[in-house]
């Protein structure tokens, strides 16, 4: 069964460009635009793995992650947060609310498919 | 008799003035008479007596003349008779016969002799020889021929007899002196008489070849020739009646006034004294220039004289001629001037004597009248009569005398007037001042009595009082009653102060200065002591003795206390002033400073004689413009405040903020300024500080919108950018490896790497947007940054050497950025020294910086790298600088550095040289408490806005 991935970032750009890297690894891919959207969708399907865009408007990725975390089925599921700033704040604060992983923007491709695949392989 | 004293004046003088007119000149008359007529006849003598010898004189004068020319003569004849023959007169045998006559006696005689020839000239009748030599010398000339009997007989002569024939046939008796000398073949000089007269003569034998006599040649010049010698004599006057005269020692005249020629020897004087004879006898004994003297009585009775006068008559011989030279005259006659004068003093002498008496007479009247008067006049004043007055008139001391009594007598006058008005006034006098006396009286109690704060007491030269005022009374407490009589003014003094002498010296000041001053504790009636101020003055007679003393005292303990009080307020006051920290000066109306406390010194930094005195605008900084300005003001206003201007500290300009007002005395004149300056030096201070951190913080509040500005650029950027690089990772993987495009989507991958690299740099230019600011020890992040790279450098080969302070104080900054400092500068460290030959060495000290008051905390990073080029330092920090080759560095690292390290209100150093090293210097403040909150206060604030701009901006 092929791994789901769920790419949340007001980037519209953002997310087509993660769509058209992973998909062709078999990886289920599916967008969100807002923190609103993710946590819709999220109630919709299982997802394997969530990558969360931190500075976005109205919702940003770490009240994202929170409201990921407190969703029963998500307490445990990886979660990459794409940092715009590379700060130790940034870090903490994902530890806080709960985020495994870091990957500072801009996202070289080949890092982002390293680490998706070592946060599915387990 | 009275006795000379008691005479008239009159009397006197004359007796005086006949005594010293009379006496003298009596006494002189006589004297110089009896001298004068002494001298006189001495006078005479001496005159015959050089009468007679002048007249010798001149007779030897003559004669030696006469002498001499008849010597010549003589010569002369002689030559001429033997020259004539050139031979001897021969005697023929012819004879003469002829009647031949006695010169002398005239006797007549017949001779008979031989003729006698001479050059065949036949003398007797040839007279050529004889009027030859007459005819040569004048004269006369006489060859003699020896006859019988030894007779000298005349042959040849031009002698004249009377009858002026040639006395031819005369002859020379043999008892003539003439023919004795002849015969004895002497040559005969003399006077002779030749035939009729006397001849001055020169004979000289004529010798046969046998060298016998035979005969004579005679030159003769009549004595006539002597005329004018006779004539001289002749006319010799001595006296009025006297004369000279000359006769030979035979008695006969040769020179006679009168009777020349006639024989005077048996003449006798009156007396019968034969005294012709006497003088002839007496004449020839006398030596040559011996004076023979005789005096004789003389009567002229063929003139009628009645009594003989007696003559006097010198005379001397003069043996040559047989001259008796006299000269004489009457006695009488040498003093026939003297009766003249006799009778001329006795003329004068009565004449005077008279003239003198008169004058005395006269004088005495002169004298003694005015005396008279005085006299009467002093007993007329005596009797009472003080108008009487002298009536003196004369210039004289008598007339001074005169004037100066009547002068006296009108003081009299004056005074005996005046004495009724003085004593009329004096007692007037009296009166008043007995009344002033009382009226003084009567005040000085008054006084006395009226002086409640004035203790006057007076005291005898005891010390007993004679005098206590009721001031006194108040003062020590003891009544008038219980003082008055009795010595008690020691009881005022402490025992302790009597003990040391003070009353003892107290009086000896006294005695020696006159008056002394002294503030002592004086005692009570009641034991209690107060301080009082005391004057004692001594009290003495016009002899200096001391009467008594007088002393006045008042107390002055409130005084004291008073003063006491002033002077703590005033020190208190004085303290307030000098202590405080702003200075205050106090100038007088023209600007001279007249006060000024310590703080002022400090603020001018000048000693304190020369502010004092000196005109406050030469510490103004704009000087007297400043100073007018500030006078401008007050004068306007009456006070200024706050007003912002500068002093001059030698040179130092110290800003200053003045406060001053006018200062008045009680009519509001102005009679000053006060003013106070507050030293703003430490505040402008703060205040530059202030501003510079403001314009840092402005700076890095720029610099933060700039990294706020980059960070949303970079953020912006990274979404297109990872959106690119995945499309394109996902091209290459769609495309075959061989694909002609591989190449160039690798290239395209690399311009993504670049990019991306770029937009990190960019992120952390941003990232001091929001720095968290804390107390932080510097080797934090020095030994983080260490940390990181230590294991990198040791590969490299560098080596680290640590030199850390120790004590530095907390600085306050980020942690993360200061590190991210340190690694950038490390980084540059490390690739300086990567090609570097010899020893890497990495050197990181801390120090504590001291400048002004402020501190600061230095960390140097050295390197022993290549070094940076001259021209590039100062670019070093610029953003995009670098010195890498592409690729390697965006040189955005330093100006990075450099902005957190502004942000932190710092600044980076750099030091280096090519090839030896390059140092740099992070020098970071430590702030105050005021600036730290300031900043932390726009952190705060920044914090806010941040917020809202990110959102805005989105």
């Amino acid at each position: 069964m092929a791994k789901k991935i769920l790419v949340v970032d007001d980037d519209e750009l953002v997310l087509i460009a993660i769509q058209e890297l992973l998909s062709p690894l078999g990886f289920s891919v599916v967008k969100a635009c807002s923190g609103a959207d993710a946590l819709e969708k999220i109630a919709q399907e299982q997802f394997d793995l969530i990558i969360l865009d931190i500075i976005m408007p109205e919702m940003d990725g770490f009240e994202v992650c929170q409201r990921i975390r407190q969703t029963n089925s998500y307490t445990e599921t990886p979660i990459m947060m794409l940092t715009a700033k590379s700060g130790e704040e940034d870090k903490e604060r994902g530890i806080e609310v709960g985020a495994n992983l870091y990957l500072p923007k801009p996202i070289s491709p080949k890092k982002l498919i390293a680490l998706v695949e070592e946060a599915l392989k387990q | 008799m009275k006795p000379f004293r008691d005479w008239k004046i009159r009397s006197k003088l004359i007796i005086s003035t006949l005594f010293l007119a009379l006496v003298p000149m009596a006494v002189a008359s006589m004297l110089s008479l009896d001298r004068f007529m002494e001298s006189l006849k001495g006078a005479y003598e001496s005159d015959l007596e050089h009468i007679v010898a002048n007249i010798q004189a001149m007779c030897k004068a003559q004669q030696e003349l006469l002498q001499n020319k008849l010597t010549g003569d003589l010569k002369i004849a002689h030559h001429i008779f033997y020259q004539h023959g050139k031979q001897v007169p021969i005697s023929t045998a012819r004879l003469i016969e002829m009647e031949i006559e006695d010169q002398f006696t005239k006797e007549k005689s017949k001779a008979r002799f031989p003729l006698w020839v001479m050059g065949g000239r036949p003398l007797i009748e040839d007279h050529a020889i004889v009027d030859r030599v007459q005819e040569l010398l004048g004269g006369t000339c006489t060859i003699f021929q020896r006859i019988d009997g030894d007779r000298l007989l005349r042959i040849s002569t031009n002698v004249l007899r009377d009858n002026g024939t040639r006395a031819i046939g005369t002859y020379l008796p043999p008892s003539s002196e003439v023919t004795k000398a002849i015969l004895r073949k002497e040559t005969y000089r003399g006077r002779a008489f030749v035939v009729n007269a006397w001849y001055i003569t020169a004979y000289e034998p004529i010798l046969n070849a046998q060298g016998e006599v035979i005969g004579a040649l005679y030159v003769g010049i009549p004595e006539q020739s002597a005329l004018s010698l006779k004539t001289a004599i002749k006319s010799i006057k001595i006296g009025k009646t006297g004369y000279a005269f000359i006769m030979d020692s035979s008695g006969n005249l040769v020179v006679h006034p009168v009777k020349e020629g006639e024989n005077i020897l048996e003449v006798k004087d009156s007396s019968g004294f034969a005294y012709i004879k006497e003088v002839t006898k007496k004449a020839v004994q006398l030596k040559e220039n011996e004076v023979g003297t005789i005096r004789y009585p003389w009567i002229n009775v063929e003139l009628g004289e009645k009594t003989p006068r007696m003559k006097i008559n010198k005379y001397q011989y003069f043996r040559d001629w047989d001259w008796i030279i006299v000269a004489g005259g009457y006695e009488e006659e040498i003093f026939a001037g003297v009766e003249q004068i006799k009778f001329f003093i006795y003329l004068v002498g009565i004449g005077s004597i008279g003239l003198a008496l008169l004058l005395t007479i006269s004088l005495s009247r002169v004298l003694t009248k005015p005396i008279m008067e005085l006299t009467e006049v002093t007993a007329r004043m005596a009797a009472g009569d003080l108008t009487q007055k002298a009536n003196i008139t004369t210039a004289d001391e008598i007339g001074t005398l005169g004037r100066s009594f009547n002068r006296m007598a009108d003081q009299v006058l004056n005074y005996t007037r005046n004495l009724e008005d003085i004593v009329r006034v004096r007692t007037v006098e009296i009166q008043e001042k007995e009344e002033k006396y009382r009226n003084l009286s009567n005040l000085l109690n008054s006084i006395l009595e009226s002086s409640t704060e004035y203790s006057i007491i007076a005291l005898d030269a005891q010390g007993i009082i004679l005098e206590y005022n009721s001031g006194s009374a108040k003062l020590f407490g003891w009544s008038k009653e219980e003082v008055v009589g009795k010595m008690w003014i020691g009881k005022t003094f402490r025992r302790e102060d009597r003990a040391r002498g003070v009353l003892w010296e107290i009086s000896r000041q006294v005695e020696t200065q006159g008056m002394t001053e002294y503030e002592l504790e004086r005692v009570r009636k009641d034991g209690s002591l107060f301080t009082a101020h005391a004057v004692m003055t001594t009290l003495k007679d016009p002899s200096g003795k001391i009467l008594g003393f007088v002393e006045i005292a008042r107390d002055i303990t409130e005084k004291l206390s008073l003063e006491k009080e002033l002077k703590e307020t005033k020190d208190f006051l004085e303290n307030i002033v000098q202590s405080s920290v702003d200075a205050i000066v106090t100038t007088d109306p023209k600007g001279r400073i007249t006060f000024f406390n310590r703080a002022m010194e400090e603020m001018l930094g000048l000693p304190r004689e020369k502010i004092l005195g000196a005109p406050i605008y030469q510490f103004y900084a704009q000087g007297i413009t400043e100073a007018r300005k500030i006078m401008a003001i007050l004068r306007e206003k009456g006070s200024l405040q706050n007003y912002e201007t500068s002093m001059n500290r030698q040179g130092q300009l110290v800003p200053i903020l003045t406060s001053a007002s006018l200062l008045r005395d009680e009519k509001q004149n102005i009679i000053g300024t006060l003013g106070v300056f507050k030293d703003l030096s430490e505040k402008k201070k703060l205040e530059e500080e202030l501003k510079k951190t403001q314009a840092h913080l402005m700076q890095a509040g720029k610099m933060r919108a700039l990294g706020e500005l980059v960070a949303g650029v970079a953020h912006e950027l990274n979404n297109p950018l990872m959106a690119a690089s995945t499309f394109l990772h996902v091209v290459r993987e769609n495309l075959p490896a061989d694909n002609e495009n591989q190449n160039r989507l690798e290239l395209i991958h690399q311009c993504h790497e670049r990019i991306a690299k770029i937009i990190d740099h960019l992120r952390d230019f941003s990232r001091q947007s929001k720095s968290d600011f804390r107390y932080l020890d510097i080797r934090e992040p020095i030994e983080n940054a260490l940390l990181i790279t230590g294991q990198q450098l040791l590969n490299h080969g560098i080596k680290i050497i640590k030199n850390f302070a120790n004590d530095l104080p907390l600085i306050r900054g980020d942690a993360n950025q200061l590190e991210q400092v340190f690694l950038n500068l490390i980084a540059n460290a490390k690739d300086a020294m990567e090609r570097v030959e010899g020893k890497k060495e990495l050197t990181i000290s801390t120090s504590l910086l001291r400048h002004n008051g402020w501190h600061d905390v230095e960390v140097a990073i050295r390197d022993t790298g290549i070094g940076i080029p001259e021209e590039n330092v100062d670019k070093i920090f610029e953003p995009f600088f670098s010195t890498k080759e592409v690729g390697k560095g965006t040189g955005l690292g330093l100006s990075i550095c450099y902005g957190i390290i502004a942000a932190h209100g710092g600044r980076i150093e750099v030091e280096s040289k090519m090839h030896a090293g390059t140092t740099f210097k992070v020098i970071l403040p430590i702030l105050s408490p005021p600036l730290q909150s300031a900043l932390e206060e726009i952190d705060t604030q920044e914090e806010l806005t941040n917020g809202q701009e990110n959102f805005s901006s989105r």
